[in-house]
């Protein structure tokens, strides 16, 4: 497993802020509704770690939107959330009733989760490939609503490869919501990302 | 030439039921597939190579803008879901309303070039939505009605709590009862809890659980109230160790096989009308008592007192005239104050001793022509015609003739006490069965609820006139003792102001078996 310095935590912490911090701004003009989005948190991880921490939300299944890429850097980047969490921001942001408990999100409801995930997503990858200086191919983003195993068992990546989490906190109205964006790296990919944030850091010294 | 490659680049879209259309990062529109140009009716050929914001101005605001600059520097692909956008390209579906679409926005790269165009993918949902606005209106309406239902099962638990707890304070029992007299429950085993377990009755049949005498009663309660639609009230007298017992239930139909019995102990209230009724006989002894010892002096004193005077202008008259005169006086009273002391007697045998009749074979108009002979001093009296009728029964009677005559002699006298003018007439007949001494009088009359009273011990209906006219009040109910013994029965008829009939009536009195 890859083991980040501190100035690496900084800068990945920094980055996905700044990602964040935009799609914040993005979904602002899109909606009536006041959204602020916070990432108190970046945690480096393994998979089980990873499933531990995801497994803290409680529950059997979350609700996750994906984004894939290839290119000079391949991985994928997803937006988790409890399915109950999901359904309370897809509610806060339409105005509409939340589903009941046990009530699986409707297709409307999943394509609203989808923008979200699509916005918080597109603002990460947008400060990480601005770091890379790299065109990369795009999946179209994706809803799942499955087991955490069944979402780690979706990437390709080696037994002790590092994950990227960050806690998101979304504050809607007078409603707090809390999420997971993980960065999952293929071979090589981190190492990839934190060469060019390692050159990054030298640059601005 | 860059146009006409990505329109060639983009024709393969034509056939794909999506609605597609892409612009160049200056906002021009290079792509208009078929599916969109029946969606809008505008054409291709004059949609083409225009700037897109002269269409649809809203994609050149901010929140349209910024998520679409990355696209055209080979970003990520972007989402505008149909709730947070509802369209992109307003598309009229019915009269007021326009399609709902989901699209997806994805960079297109010409290939050989580094220049990117944004690739609109518009996916018709309207009809998706209006299921799922369908599903959700009736799924909301179907909380409606279980939230109100759960209010209303909680109100009935709340409404059913405080009912038993009501239940629980009444000593009232409650049962549901079936057609066939089997309890089905036990509501409230009021004050008979300690006596009847509920367990002991639900499901057990009321000829089960009651006494023989009173299997009928509840069955007959049962259907009554269940054929006539109403409640049926019923009392109920029975016995337990600890003593008489009366019980009040009430049947009511609650649909067309069960009642609700609501039954009460109510052996309090009938002790304690028992009790009040015996205390009110006890005072109406005492005011009978003292009224007719009053009586009797008053009519003692009178008789002594014209004894004395008489006695005294006796003793002080020598003339012989007047001498017989006082003594028929003397005469007169003696056999007033034998009369009294003999009536006391007679009750007083009536009342304390098994009284023994002394039967015989009679004559009936021997019996008439001695009673008026008897009475021939009083009825000369009276300023009354009083008729013996001849009686056509021929056939010696048997009875006890002194008694008999007794009892006829109380009834005529009591006719001659309230008839101050008119007749009154004795006869005697028979229908082959019963003999009948019927008294017909003149006089004051009976109202209708003295009937039964006029026969009592001491009873006298009005005491300020009988006091005028006399007698304890004895005659009638010596009258009345003697008849029962008979086996017989004494009929009355009045009409108040008009006159009375007094009959005795003594079946079979023409042959030996009246005697008891």
């Amino acid at each position: 497993m890859t083991q980040l310095t501190a100035d690496q935590y900084d800068t990945f912490k920094e980055l996905i802020n700044i990602g964040v911090g935009r799609a914040a701004g993005m979904l602002n003009a899109m909606l009536e509704t006041h959204v602020h989005l916070q990432v108190p948190d970046v945690f480096a991880l393994n998979r089980d770690q990873l499933e531990a921490e995801i497994n803290t939300y409680g529950g059997d299944t979350v609700s996750a939107v994906r984004l894939t890429y290839s290119g000079a850097f391949s991985g994928a980047t997803s937006l988790i959330f409890p399915p109950s969490s999901a359904a309370k921001l897809v509610s806060v942001l339409t105005g509409e009733d939340p589903p009941a408990e046990d009530e699986d999100l409707d297709a409307l409801r999943v394509g609203t989760l989808t923008e979200v995930g699509n916005v918080v997503i597109n603002g990460v990858m947008g400060s990480v490939t601005n770091v890379l200086k790299q065109r990369l191919h795009y999946s179209l983003p994706t809803y799942i609503d499955d087991t955490i195993k069944a979402l780690i068992a979706l990437n390709r990546f080696q037994e002790d490869a590092t994950i990227i989490m960050a806690r998101a906190h979304f504050h809607v109205d007078a409603l707090q919501i809390d999420g997971s964006i993980v960065l999952w790296f293929e071979m090589g990919s981190l190492n990839t990302l934190l060469d060019a944030i390692d050159k990054l850091n030298q640059d601005l010294l | 030439m860059q146009f006409q490659q990505s329109e060639h680049l983009f024709m393969v879209l034509d056939d794909v039921p999506l609605g597609f259309f892409a612009i160049n990062r200056d906002y021009e529109i290079i792509f208009w597939n078929r599916q969109i140009e029946y969606w809008t009716g505008n054409t291709r050929e004059d949609m083409l190579y225009t700037a897109v914001g002269d269409h649809f101005p809203h994609l050149t605001q901010p929140r349209y803008t910024t998520r679409l600059a990355g696209i055209f520097t080979g970003g990520p692909p972007v989402v505008f879901s149909s709730q947070l956008h509802h369209h992109i390209i307003p598309v009229r579906h019915k009269e007021d309303q326009l399609r709902v679409q989901h699209t997806t926005v994805t960079p297109v790269t010409i290939p050989g070039s580094e220049i990117c165009h944004a690739l609109f993918s518009i996916q018709d949902v309207t009809e998706v939505t209006q299921r799922i606005k369908d599903y959700s209106d009736m799924r909301n309406q179907a909380l409606a009605e279980v939230q109100e239902r759960k209010k209303t099962e909680q109100r009935l638990r709340e409404s059913e709590t405080e009912l038993r707890a009501l239940f629980a304070a009444m000593p009232e029992m409650i049962l549901l009862v079936n057609r066939t007299g089997v309890v089905e429950r036990l509501i409230n085993a009021g004050e008979f809890a300690n006596r009847l377990r509920t367990d002991q009755l639900v499901g057990r049949n009321t000829s089960d659980l009651l006494p023989d005498h009173l299997v009928d009663e509840v069955n007959t309660a049962i259907t009554r109230a269940l054929s006539e639609h109403k409640t049926v009230d019923v009392e109920y007298m029975g016995q337990f160790q600890r003593g008489d017992y009366w019980l009040k239930a009430a049947f009511s139909p609650i649909d067309s096989d069960h009642v609700i019995c609501v039954v009460r102990n109510i052996s309090e209230d009938r002790l304690a009308q028992q009790r009040a009724t015996q205390l009110a006989i006890e005072r109406e002894k005492a005011t009978l008592v003292g009224d007719f010892i009053q009586a009797a002096s008053h009519d003692f004193r009178t008789s002594l007192s014209v004894m004395n005077t008489n006695l005294y202008l006796l003793e002080r008259t020598t003339d012989s005239e007047k001498r017989v005169e006082r003594r028929a006086r003397l005469k007169q009273q003696v056999n007033h104050v034998e009369e009294l002391v003999d009536s006391l007697l007679t009750i007083y045998r009536w009342e304390t001793t098994t009284h023994h009749l002394n039967p015989g074979r009679f004559q009936v108009q021997s019996m008439l022509n001695n009673l008026e002979i008897g009475l021939a001093d009083r009825i000369a009296a009276k300023n009354v015609e009083v008729a013996f009728e001849s009686t056509d029964i021929v056939l010696p009677i048997y009875a006890d003739e002194i008694e008999l005559t007794r009892a006829l002699r109380a009834i005529v006298e009591n006719a001659l006490h309230f008839t101050q003018e008119g007749h009154i007439t004795v006869s005697a007949r028979s229908d082959g069965e019963a003999l009948y001494l019927i008294v017909d009088d003149t006089g004051i009359g009976i109202k209708g609820e003295e009937h039964e009273n006029i026969f009592k011990l001491f009873y006298k209906v009005d005491k300020a006139r009988t006091h005028q006219v006399g007698g304890l009040g004895l005659g009638l109910s010596i009258a009345e003792r003697v008849v029962k013994a008979h086996r017989g029965r004494i009929e009355l008829s009045s009409i108040p102001g008009e006159g009375s009939r007094f009959s005795i009536i003594l079946p079979n009195a023409l042959n030996d078996s009246v005697m008891g």
